[in-house]
């Protein structure tokens, strides 16, 4: 396989998770990009590109501003995308439309920031006498689904664990396997939301069902934050001080297959997103030192497992249960806690773990001699919540290839 | 009675023929006028036919027979429309298609064993602009 052409060189993160911070998603935006700029060693004259991670559900609150993040910070760009995003999948596509603009020489550098405030959002409207927005799937208006009730993320998200159950068997237990794998990750993690909080599996199913399936453990965080990422080629890359390597990005949609045949509730698009991204990097999946994947809710990563082929299908309860995905395990995931134990910027959180844990800055949860990983990303529905998601695929290294 | 906050749907003209269906307690689908396999929601054939595929798909009145294809057992309150317990899901409709709803009549305590529960389509007028489509358990 070629070499990688392409590669992060800065990366810049905002103060996350449960912030008492009044910063709109436009400021968390340009902080992310002001930071990541600087970790690139770079100026803000230097980037000709811009692109805005976010994306609208369909009938998400998640709403767009009518500003951009690069004329706040002043970057001398010749294109600003915005809304690059497909539910939790934004950084791969942002990637990939950064490759594109560095292919035909529209900048030297791009830089690619999203960010959140879902959580003091949920806030100010629990202080005005609401509940709390869930992860914000309460729409303004109805789509397929809303009149019926479809009223938080995991009213749809769990029926991907009640499918799973019914037809290979997956239990209680074994989503909560998932939480309490992932809350020990987090337990090493200062940025996670969840470090100081031990999580143990009679935790778990001591705890009441909220959308049954789902009890509190099997929800993910609600973050503030932003996150930005500066993006070249490899020549260009060479010389800065830890260069990550996009080895290779993939991307699957259950809208081709899995819609017609009813496996999407069971199953993930994970197949032409994996095999893609496998091949432009030349490995296996055996190669890979960790991976970061999409972990909304538990039954996302169980389904993940599977479809990656970790584990046989069907199976992938069990190999949670067993260990596998622990720092001695066959495969580690999400090795900061992930969405469900640290913090929930979409597949943004997974790319700054799979960022840290390749810097060697992972501290205690480090995993000696990670040189290549994996990032998944989910969501961005088309019909209904949870019914016809989109799956991508990041492999980042240490080493060009 | 609904609160002010009911999530009524956004209709658009090409789903606005399955909402006036619900308004006329019709469960409507979309048929492949030369195959008769149907659809939903608005979908081209599967199959090759001849072109336009499009105008080959029609909106026509099913059953209402399907069976719990998944389910989930609200048991705190989200919404001051949605009271617990609440089922949401996904029902599959004997021809064919599946989509989601709400479920009437599921036991109380969620359990997996409950997909595959046969149930028929009720309608639930709540104005004038929309009927809600629901499915409740019966006997096979």
């Amino acid at each position: 396989m070629a070499a990688s052409k392409y590669a992060i060189i800065g990366c810049g993160v905002t103060e996350l998770g449960h912030v008492d911070q009044e910063r709109s998603v436009l400021q968390l935006e340009a902080e992310a990009a002001r930071l990541a700029i600087e970790d690139a060693g770079l100026v803000r004259g230097d980037i000709g590109v811009a692109v805005q991670m976010t994306s609208d559900f369909s009938g998400s609150v998640r709403t767009r501003h009518d500003d951009s993040f690069a004329r706040v910070l002043g970057l001398p760009v010749n294109l600003y995308m915005e809304n690059v995003g497909r539910g939790g999948e934004y950084a791969t596509l942002a990637i990939m439309f950064g490759m594109k603009a560095l292919d035909l020489g529209l900048a030297d550098y791009v830089v690619a920031a999203g960010a959140r405030d879902d959580w003091s959002r949920s806030r100010r409207v629990k202080r005005l006498g609401g509940r709390g927005t869930g992860q914000l799937h309460m729409p303004k208006e109805g789509a397929w689904g809303k009149p019926n009730g479809s009223v938080t993320a995991a009213s749809f998200h769990s029926l991907l664990a009640t499918r799973h159950m019914s037809v290979y068997g997956t239990t209680h237990r074994q989503l909560g396997s998932v939480a309490v794998a992932q809350r020990a990750w987090a337990n090493m993690n200062p940025q996670a939301t969840m470090y100081e909080k031990r999580l143990t599996i009679d935790d778990y199913e001591a705890a009441p069902f909220i959308v049954w399936p789902y009890r509190i453990f099997d929800f993910s965080q609600q973050s503030d934050g932003g996150v930005a990422f500066v993006l070249t080629t490899a020549d260009r890359a060479l010389g800065s001080a830890h260069p990550l390597f996009v080895r290779g990005i993939g991307f699957g949609e259950q809208m081709a297959e899995q819609w017609w045949n009813k496996e999407n509730y069971a199953s993930l698009p994970v197949a032409t997103a994996r095999d893609a991204a496998l091949r432009q990097a030349g490995i296996q999946l055996t190669d890979l030192d960790f991976a970061q994947l999409y972990d909304c809710f538990t039954a996302e990563v169980i389904i993940q497992l599977e479809d990656y082929g970790w584990c046989e299908k069907g199976e992938g309860g069990a190999f949670v249960d067993e260990g596998h995905t622990t720092a001695d395990g066959e495969i580690p995931v999400n090795t900061g806690g992930g969405l469900l134990s640290a913090y929930h910027l979409g597949n943004l959180t997974g790319l700054v773990e799979a960022v840290t844990q390749l810097r060697g800055e992972a501290g205690d949860r480090q995993l000696p001699g990670a040189t290549i990983g994996l990032v998944s990303g989910h969501g961005g529905e088309v019909v209904s919540g949870g019914m016809c998601s989109i799956h991508s695929s990041l492999i980042l290294s240490n080493d060009q290839g | 009675m609904v609160s002010d906050r009911f999530p009524y749907p956004k209709e658009s003209p090409t789903t606005a023929p399955f909402w006036e269906g619900l308004r006329n307690e019709q469960l409507l689908l979309v048929r492949c006028q030369v195959c008769q396999r149907w659809y939903w929601p608005f979908s081209a054939c599967r199959a090759d036919h001849n072109t336009p595929h499009l105008e080959n798909m029609v909106w026509e009145q099913a059953s209402g027979i399907g069976r719990v294809f998944s389910f989930s057992l609200h048991l705190q309150q989200f919404h001051p429309d949605f009271p617990p317990p609440h089922v949401y899901g996904v029902v599959e409709l004997e021809e064919g298609p599946i989509l989601p709803t709400s479920f009437v009549g599921l036991r109380g305590e969620g359990t997996p064993a409950d997909v595959g529960t046969p149930v028929r389509a009720v309608f639930r007028p709540i104005d004038v602009r929309l009927t809600v489509l629901e499915f409740e358990v019966f006997a096979s």
